[in-house]
Parts: structure tokens; sequence; C-alpha cells
């Protein structure tokens, strides 16, 4: 992966943007996102792209070889020029997420017994998101740092 | 002299006066900066989604989603109003239900139904006042809007937009224009504008971002087809426009509120001036008096 990094020896300027803030602006070797239909690779010189996420993590490879792992809940994302952009609702870095705080939520989500069809989509809607991050989470727990 | 007495008490009244309006303007201050900060962090997200709209009008060659459909005929209309649940404001709120009469007005004469949906006591109470029925309210929600209530707001809209429940939807808040101005603003959000010039969202960023205007298309690869990130991205504008709209109302009303306080400091200031003035002014002629009665029974002995 590093050879293929750095191979053309640019880098990708990110930047993650929520309505609420910018989670993320650096610059970074490579990424992974989530696009709606499985993960996508973008690496220096990617053709100028748009395209839909869904909810999952996006992986960044900065220059030196560290890696940081975010949630994001699907949204959006342009390429141009190595430049990046990700816009979506809502973004959190893989180590800020809050276990006990997520498994509480996830709790009340399940636990959640609606039938209202509409009330039933938006609980799947946060259960999803909720689901997500909790894999993230785990995902970092097990691989420990790779 | 009993004056003086009566005197005493109006002064630390007055006083006491300057002391809470001061430490509300303090408070004003504090919270006007963070909220500024809110509206001003959310503002790369409101224009990169307006340049984002740029390119994909400009990619896909006929645009039809149904939030851009205009409604024929229109019979209803939803209008969300945006106050504070606080007053000591000064005309922050006043101002808003006047535009919003002003809206309902236009409204009426167009002869459509009207729901509406108020945020904030100041707002419903007023509306009760004025014998509007209200359909929905929230209080205690104006301090942090959250993005999570811009869209739950916003995806019911959508939602009974594009099955016809609704054919327009308004919101009337306080802009946030400088530090001591706030324009109350009437604003519509659905159906969205046309796609080239004016997004219906964001507006005070689309002046900032002429790159939506000339940005092109030309080049992007699209995943999936250009129409269907399309009708993703729109819904995003909704959410967007009520997002920032609540963002400047709540700064609005922590500036509203900072003026307010500090014209009431000053006012409490000039005035324990004047009572001051006044007392040490009947203190002196009463000394003076006696003086006066002394010299006067010195010179009868």
């Amino acid at each position: 992966m590093a050879d293929v990094h750095s191979a053309s020896g640019k880098q990708i300027h990110l930047t993650v943007i929520t309505p609420a803030r910018t989670v993320f602006n650096e610059d970074a070797a490579g990424l992974v996102v989530p696009a709606f239909d499985g993960e996508l690779g973008v690496l220096p010189g990617h053709a100028a792209l748009m395209a839909l996420l869904g909810a999952g993590e996006l992986r960044i490879t900065r220059a030196d070889g560290s890696k940081k792992r975010l949630a994001v809940r699907g949204g959006f994302l342009q390429v141009s020029a190595n430049v990046v952009t990700v816009l979506t609702p809502e973004s959190v870095a893989a180590e800020d997420i809050d276990a006990a705080k997520l498994d509480k939520e996830l709790e009340a989500l399940r636990a959640d017994q609606s039938t209202d069809l509409k009330a039933r989509d938006l609980r799947d809607e946060k259960l999803k998101w909720a689901v997500t991050r909790r894999h993230i989470l785990e995902a970092g727990k097990g691989a420990g740092r790779n | 002299m009993a004056n003086t007495k009566a005197l005493v008490k109006r002064r630390k009244s007055v006083v006491n006066t300057r002391k809470i309006t001061k430490t509300m303007e303090k408070v004003a201050t504090a919270r006007l900066a963070k909220a500024q900060a809110a509206a001003i962090a959310a503002r790369p997200y409101a224009k990169k989604l307006q340049q984002v709209i740029g390119d994909l009008a400009s990619a896909s060659s006929d645009i039809r989603h149904p939030l851009l459909e205009t409604h024929d005929p229109v019979k209803k209309a939803v209008v969300i109003v945006l106050t504070s649940d606080r007053g000591l404001c000064g005309g922050f709120n006043a101002n808003i239900i006047r535009a919003a009469r002003d809206l309902n007005a236009d409204l009426e004469k167009r002869g459509l139904q009207i729901e509406r949906v108020v945020q904030g006591k100041k707002g419903i109470n007023a509306f009760r006042y004025l014998n509007f029925p209200i359909a929905k309210t929230y209080v205690g929600v104006s301090d942090r809007p959250t993005y999570a209530r811009a869209e739950e707001i916003a995806d019911s809209l959508i939602d009974r937009y594009g099955k016809k429940e609704i054919d327009e939807a308004y919101i009337v808040y306080s802009s946030f224009i400088s530090m001591t101005t706030q324009r109350p603003k009437a604003e519509k959000i659905l159906p969205l504008s046309s796609l080239k010039g004016d997004e219906g969202g964001a507006k005070k960023d689309a002046a900032s971002a002429p790159a939506a205007a000339k940005s092109t298309g030309a080049g992007y690869l699209f995943h999936p087809d250009p129409k269907t990130i399309l009708s993703e991205v729109l819904p995003l504008v909704v959410k967007m426009s009520v997002f920032t709209a609540m963002l400047e109302n709540t700064a609005g009303e922590h500036a509203a509120r900072r003026l307010a306080m500090k014209n009431a400091t000053d006012a409490a200031e000039d005035m324990i001036r004047m009572l001051t003035r006044q007392y040490n002014r009947a203190r002196q002629s009463k000394i003076t008096q006696e003086i006066a009665e002394i010299v006067g029974w010195a010179e009868a002995l």
C-alpha cells in the first residue's frame, strides 16, 4: 500500500465538512470512502469524481503513514484536481466515539417499538448510524494499530 | 426631609437594576460569540453545497425533481416561525411576528390554507393572542440549534411536499446582519428556486459563492448518475436553509438582547447620576436650612 501511495509523489487535500463544523482539513496520501454501494479508494491524481456516500467508515492515510478513521453518515464526495471534499450531515473521529453513550443510544433505539411507519424509518436510520459507529469502534479495538 | 429617604431608596433600586442588566448584557455577549461561531462554522458546508449543485446542474441536461416543481394549484402553505423563548431582547420578537403577520396576510389574500409551526415561547404567545391556529410548537430549543432538529423539520416538509400535501413552505426568522442590526425575513424554502441562480437555501452565502455560477460540471465522473445524486443533494439544501435560519435567529436573539441590555444599563446609569444629584442637592439644602435656622436662633438670642 505504502508504495502505491507514494507513487505519484503528490498529496490530496481532504476536507470533511458537516453543517456544524469542519471535521477534517489536512493533506492526505490516500483515503477510502464509504460510497453508497461499497468502498471507494481515492489516491492522488484521481479523476474528477462526484459520488454519493453511505453511512460507514472513512479511512485516511497521511503522508507519514499515520492513519485516521472517521465515521460518516452518508453524504457526498467530490474529487477535483487532488482536492477532495466530503459533505456529510454528521461525522465523528473514531477516537472520539463515546462507547458508553453509544451503547445507551443503541439500547434505546432497539427498545423503540414504534409502529408508525415514519417513526420506524427514522429509528432505522438512527440505528444504522449507531451500528456503523459501533462497528468502527470495534474495528479500531480489534485491529489495534495497523 | 422625607424626600432624601425616598431618593436613597429609589437610587438603590436603580443600582440593582443596573447590576442585573449589566450581567445579562455580559451573558448575552458570551452567548452571541458562541452563536456567531456556530453560524460561521456552518458556512463552508453551505458554500460547498451551492457549488456542488451548480456542478450537478450543469452536468445533467434536464433537471427535474419534485422539490423544484411548483404545484398548481397552490392550496396549502406551511409557515415556520422562529422566535425566542425569552424576552428582554428589544423588538426582536415583535419584528419577527410582524414579518410573520405580513406573510400571513399575503398568503391569505391568495386564498391559501396556512399551517403554522412556531418555535419559541414568545412566538407561541403572540400567535395565541392573535388567534392564529398553530399546528406544531417547539419550545426550549432556540438556544442551541442542532442540525438534527433542522433535519427533522425539513424531512417532514420534504416528505409532505413530495406527496403534494403541501404546496409551499416558508420560514420566518431574523437574519443576522451585524451586532446591532437584525432584519426579520420571510424566506420561501419550498419549492426550491431555479438551480442556476440563487438556491432556496443559505442565501447569504450565495453572494459569497459566485463559484456556483461559474463552475462547470464537465469532466466529472458521476457515481451514480448526476440525476440521482442531485435528487439526494437537493433535500440537503432545504435542510440547510432551515438550519442556517435557526443559527442566524439564535445569533440575532443574543445580539438583540445584548443591545437591549446595554441600552438599559446606560439608561440606569443616567438615572443613577440624576438621582445622586437630586439627593445631594436635597441634602445640601437641608444643611443650609439648618445652618440658617441656627444662625437665626443665635441672632434672636
